[in-house]
């Protein structure tokens, strides 16, 4: 069932079966009460593309969030028009799993096209729905390229901390009622009792916590995740946590311990540490192994989803409860009766009757106490869990979809070792991992849009960062690519939605996002200093040579980044307009680190150049010591400063050796690209890129350049090494040879020289008379390892005799290296190397294996400009036959040859 | 007569008030940047009747004993404080009461025999208590009557004088048997206390520890995100 506005403006359902469940409805005249404007002008464009608007699934009847708070009447003074460019969506019930809701959103969608005719939408998406607008947009459930902006307020893009802690609540709670269902009759038995934990002897010192040998593979026994959980709960955690209790608060004589704070967790990091290790600092993934890409295309089963890790802080929680409602349920009537402390022996019937009475109501008072509270607890669970209209039940397979990638524990350790992070979420991880890897390619642009509250947790909950109280503002934002936008409310009372939407800044921001067009910064023809820019953290800013005055120019842009705050990078893209939007040309991306600087050649007004700052550390960075803070809570801001070489038809780069690939234009944007509004400013026929005047073309058929790429390996099978950082190495190999250094002679008579070198030993000694003598040579190489030893037997008559010796070791072979390859390239094109090692080998040795590294010939591709070294190793495998026996030795030598690695522009 | 009383008065008041003053300034003068950390721990065997849904192990301050560091949620005037004492009461691991004091004249009262209180909703909105504190086990109230100069602390526990130097610490662990409380032996811990458990009589440890004179600029405020 899905929410129909009661009246259509395009009173045509959008599907008849269940499938078809959802309706756009247009938005009803009669929502738009009483909306100020405030004063707010329209922007000067009009909307071109019709705007759907999808809410949270709600499970009551009633205006849409959208109308209530005003945004509809704003939308509509900015020119949209309800049924015709603007649709509302809100779903009446949960969308059951992420891959379900996408295929919901895409129908709705569809009929939004088929009603409207227009092939390009932006969507604007609230809560949840924002994330399941993004899934089916990553896994191409909604179309690549319908939308063209999809806005997100207040999505828990990496999971919330308030689903990690409601998750792992109503496992607790459904555990204790498990356990309080199991131990009902032997704790209200006279003389029944619930047993006691597991004696934490049974773990020894040394267990790594009994993860099954199989577990990580699909021959892992599972019989399902409640099993799994008591089973660990029960054999593991409930036994540790008796010890911890024991060993950390009952102890005699007491230790002062030096981390007061400590917790359960960290106990077990602390004094168990192979269990910490093995189940889990190692337990990354789920308990079924790594889950290859292509089932992210259909969802994964308990056991497929969470980590092995999260497993285990699940069991630790269940563990830990368990063992308190042991001890809270333990001892029986008689116990209770006969043994308590107040043991005064009753003097008459009555007293007894009283005495005993009290007693036993007491003790059953007791047991029922955990009755009742497993009970409450289950139905707050059961009450906050359906007052949430996109969860169904505690066992909501959305519920776990929201808990967080990665949970912090608290390990309350001091010395810096406060929390502990722990991947949680393996598929949500799985799902940003694919996002981020095509964040810069994808066609559809993402808008963050979320608040900030004051962040009142941190006081009793520090793991948790800037927040709106349901959802960090880093967990809100979605891996980013270049062209997204991230905006970042601040100054609300509460994090109630209507807040955030009713808030006239948060509305503004989404009219103009939708409406304005964005600003690019025109580069002045002729100027050759130095134009500084502004490069955000939040939004991309563009950079265009003024095309009207610049005529048939080409400009060599160059762009430098100084340094920039620890783990940020500056982006720069090149866009290019397909007639009807912007789209990012693929390969043609590189992200800059402070202090460095790249080329880019333009030509067409159907190009601009972004710049934006990226975060290339983590999210929601945690600092050791407790901070938790934010990436994206505040915009950060970095100049960019430009400058351009103006060049005319005909005239070189400037970069004489510069090549300027035309190709691979074949996987761009979709089609050739127009100059916008073209045939207004003469752009019209833009031709795609191609050769140009400007170079020699890598890839290009007539250049016949060697370095051209993979094309020009002729289908070899040619190892191929990708370079993005400076750091990177073509090989690892270090250069090493051995060969003879030295020689130790002990002639036996108590004399012993050393002699440097000389790898052909000629040595002579004066014996004293009437003697015999071991005389042992030992030559050493360079490492000091003994190569060869070689003796002579000396005896000497009644004179004093001179003896001579002669010996051989081994003898370095004559190598050289030759590298060949371009001396200048692009980026994101392949250059073809080769190498060639000559020597000449001494008497004896003979060449046995001759490696090389990456190999005989390699292809390096750059995705960033700058000087780069090229390195190539050869190592020689050589037998040394010597008199007595053979050596065998490998050696390395390794040759380099630099490379100017230049940022291509765009060119005829 | 008036004069003489009149004379006493106006020399005496201002001269008790120049000797308040002074010690007070001297105290200062001894603790300026320093005061003398002590963490009192109270651990009952089965205080508690259950593990409050989904209570993270949380303590709002955060002690890093070899750094010398407090970490707590809001700041703190730290003029003229000598003596600082956290006191945690805890039950199967679970905390149910933690307070920081800071003392500008080096004495707290701590009234260990005061009834703790962690609540729980009930099925019907009310709420049901937690904390059993007929299973506290403790021998009366908790003084800290002085603190010395070099770090030195005086405390009255029940019937008991201990003093404590920097570094050293006490505890007792008292199980309430039916004969009445009776204190367990450091020997035979181990057995004494699953005998407890196995017979479900109650038992408390009080551990005291002087952790010696710690920085003031050592005690942070504003845990994360702030």
């Amino acid at each position: 069932m899905t929410r129909r506005h009661p009246v259509l403006a395009h009173g045509k359902p959008m599907g008849s079966s269940r499938a078809v469940v959802a309706v756009v409805a247009a938005v009803c005249i009669m929502f738009n009460v009483a909306a100020p404007l405030g004063g707010y002008t329209a922007p000067g464009s009009t909307p071109s593309k019709p705007l759907v608007l999808i809410g949270e699934p709600a499970k009551k009847d009633g205006e849409s969030l959208w109308s209530r708070t005003g945004l509809v009447s704003r939308l509509e003074a900015a020119g949209y028009e309800p049924g015709k460019t603007l649709f509302v969506y809100t779903p009446e019930e949960p969308y059951g799993d992420l891959d379900s809701g996408a295929h919901t959103l895409r129908q709705v969608l569809d009929e939004t096209v088929n009603t409207t005719g227009c092939n390009l939408l932006d969507v604007a998406a609230y809560g949840v729905s924002g994330l399941v607008l993004r899934f089916g947009v990553e896994m191409g459930i909604i179309r690549d390229g319908l939308v063209d902006k999809a806005i997100m307020l207040s999505t828990p893009q990496r999971g919330s901390f308030v689903a990690d802690l409601l998750y792992q609540a109503c496992t607790v709670v459904k555990h204790e009622c498990i356990f309080e269902k199991q131990t009902r009759l032997a704790r209200f038995s006279p003389f029944g009792d619930v047993g006691a934990a597991l004696d934490p002897g049974s773990i020894p010192a040394r267990s790594t916590g009994d993860l099954p040998g199989s577990i990580g593979s699909g021959n892992f026994s599972w019989e399902g995740e409640a099993w799994w959980v008591a089973k660990r709960a029960r054999e593991i955690y409930e036994p540790l946590y008796s010890q911890y209790v024991q060993e950390r608060f009952l102890s005699l004589p007491y230790v002062p311990v030096d981390s007061p704070s400590q917790t359960f967790a960290g106990w077990i990091e602390q004094k168990r540490p192979l269990i910490w290790e093995n189940c889990i600092a190692k337990g990354n993934e789920t308990p079924f192994g790594a889950m290859p890409d292509t089932a992210l295309s259909g969802p994964p089963k308990a056991g497929q989803d969470f980590t092995v890790a999260y497993y285990e802080l699940l069991a630790m929680a269940v563990g830990r409860n368990q063992y308190v409602v042991r001890m809270a349920s333990a001892g029986s009537l008689a116990q209770s009766l006969f043994s308590s402390p107040q043991g005064q022996m009753p003097g008459t019937v009555k007293d007894a009757l009283v005495h005993y009475g009290v007693k036993a109501l007491l003790h059953y008072a007791k047991k029922a106490l955990v009755t009742v509270k497993a009970e409450v607890q289950r139905i707050i669970t059961d009450n906050i869990v359906s007052s949430i209209g996109y969860l169904d039940s505690p066992d909501s397979i959305f519920l776990r979809r929201l808990v967080k990638e990665e949970v912090l524990v608290n390990l309350g350790t001091s010395s810096g070792q406060r929390f502990y992070r722990v991947p949680a979420n393996y598929y949500l991880d799985q799902i940003n991992r694919r996002s981020s890897s095509s964040a810069d390619t994808r066609s559809t642009r993402f808008v963050t849009i979320t608040g900030r509250v004051s962040n009142l947790l941190s006081l009793v909950w520090p793991q948790v960062g800037p927040n709106n109280l349901f959802c960090e503002v880093d967990s809100a934002v979605p891996p980013q690519g270049s062209r997204d936008v991230i905006r970042v409310f601040t100054g609300f009372m509460s994090p109630s939605y209507l807040n955030l939407l009713k808030d006239q800044r948060v509305q503004e921001s989404i009219v103009v996002l939708l409406l304005e067009p964005e600003q690019v910064s025109q580069l002045t023809p002729g100027y050759n200093g130095q134009q500084e820019i502004s490069a955000s953290s939040w939004q991309p800013s563009y950079v265009s040579p003024a095309w009207d005055a610049a005529g048939d120019k080409v400009f060599d842009v160059s762009i430098s980044v100084p340094s920039l705050p620890e783990g940020w990078g500056c982006v720069v893209w090149v866009e290019g307009y397909d007639g009807e939007r912007w789209l990012p040309v693929p390969g043609w991306h590189q992200v800059l680190a402070g202090g460095t600087r790249t080329h880019i050649l333009l030509k067409d007004k159907c190009y601009r150049v972004g710049l934006r700052l990226v975060r290339v550390g983590p999210v929601n960075p945690y600092t050791p010591g407790g901070k938790v803070g934010s990436a994206f809570e505040s915009e950060l801001f970095s100049k960019a400063w430009i400058s351009m070489h103006v060049l005319q038809a005909g005239e070189g780069t400037g970069h004489e050796d510069v090549q300027i690939p035309g190709a691979g234009y074949d996987d761009g944007p979709g089609s050739v690209p127009h100059a916008p509004g073209a045939g207004q400013a003469g752009g019209a026929g833009i031709v795609p890129p191609g050769p140009g005047s400007a170079g020699n073309v890598p890839g290009d058929e007539d250049s016949g350049n060697q370095g051209s790429g993979q094309d020009s390996a002729g289908g070899e099978d040619i190892p191929s090494v990708r370079v993005v950082y400076r750091s990177k190495h073509t090989t690892l190999w270090k250069p090493q040879e051995t060969y003879h250094a030295y020689w130790e002679i002990d002639f036996g008579d108590g004399e012993t020289v050393v002699v440097q070198g000389q790898p052909y030993l000629e040595t002579a000694h004066i014996f004293e008379p009437s003697g015999r003598y071991k005389v042992r040579a030992v030559s050493y190489d360079n490492h000091n390892n003994v190569l060869l030893e070689k003796s002579w037997d000396v005896a000497t008559g009644g004179e004093p005799e001179v003896r001579e010796f002669c010996c051989s070791s081994i003898v370095p072979p004559a190598v050289q290296l030759e590298l060949t390859g371009p001396q200048k390239w692009v980026t994101g094109k392949h250059a073809l190397f080769s190498g060639k090692a000559t020597w000449r080998l001494p008497d004896g040795a003979r060449i046995i294996a001759v490696d090389c590294d990456p190999g005989e010939r390699f292809q390096v591709l750059w995705e960033r400009s700058g000087e780069f070294t090229v390195l190539w190793a050869v190592r020689l495998t050589i037998d040394y036959e010597l008199e007595e026996r053979v050596i065998r030795v490998k050696n390395t030598y390794v040759t380099s040859t630099q490379v100017d690695v230049f940022t291509p522009g765009i060119t005829r | 007569m008036e004069n003489r009383l009149g004379v006493v008065l106006r020399i005496f008041f201002p001269l008790c008030a120049c000797g308040l003053l002074a010690a007070l300034l001297v105290r200062f003068s001894w603790f300026g940047d320093s005061y003398v950390f002590l963490t009192i721990e109270e651990s009952s065997l089965n205080a508690i009747n259950g593990w409050p849904l989904n209570m993270p192990e949380l303590s709002r301050v955060f002690i890093d004993v070899q750094a010398k560091t407090l970490v707590l949620p809001e700041k703190k005037n730290l003029l003229g404080v000598c003596l600082g004492v956290y006191y945690s009461a805890t039950s199967q691991g679970v905390e149910f009461d933690e307070r920081l004091i800071l003392s500008r004249t080096g004495r707290v009262g701590l009234d260990l025999t005061a009834p703790a209180s962690l609540v729980v909703p009930d099925i019907n909105g009310g709420e049901v208590e937690l904390v059993n504190n007929l299973a506290r086990v403790v021998a009366g109230k908790l003084k800290i009557a002085g603190t010395r100069r070099d770090g030195t602390v005086e405390i009255e526990y029940g019937s008991r004088h201990i003093t404590l130097k920097p570094g050293e610490s006490w505890a007792e662990l008292l199980v309430l048997e039916p004969g009445g409380p009776r204190a367990i032996s450091s020997g035979n811990w181990q057995e004494e206390l699953d005998r407890c458990v196995r017979l479900g009589y109650p038992a408390t440890r009080v551990a005291i520890a002087n952790r010696g004179l710690w920085p003031k600029s050592g005690v942070k405020a504003g845990i994360a995100g702030d």
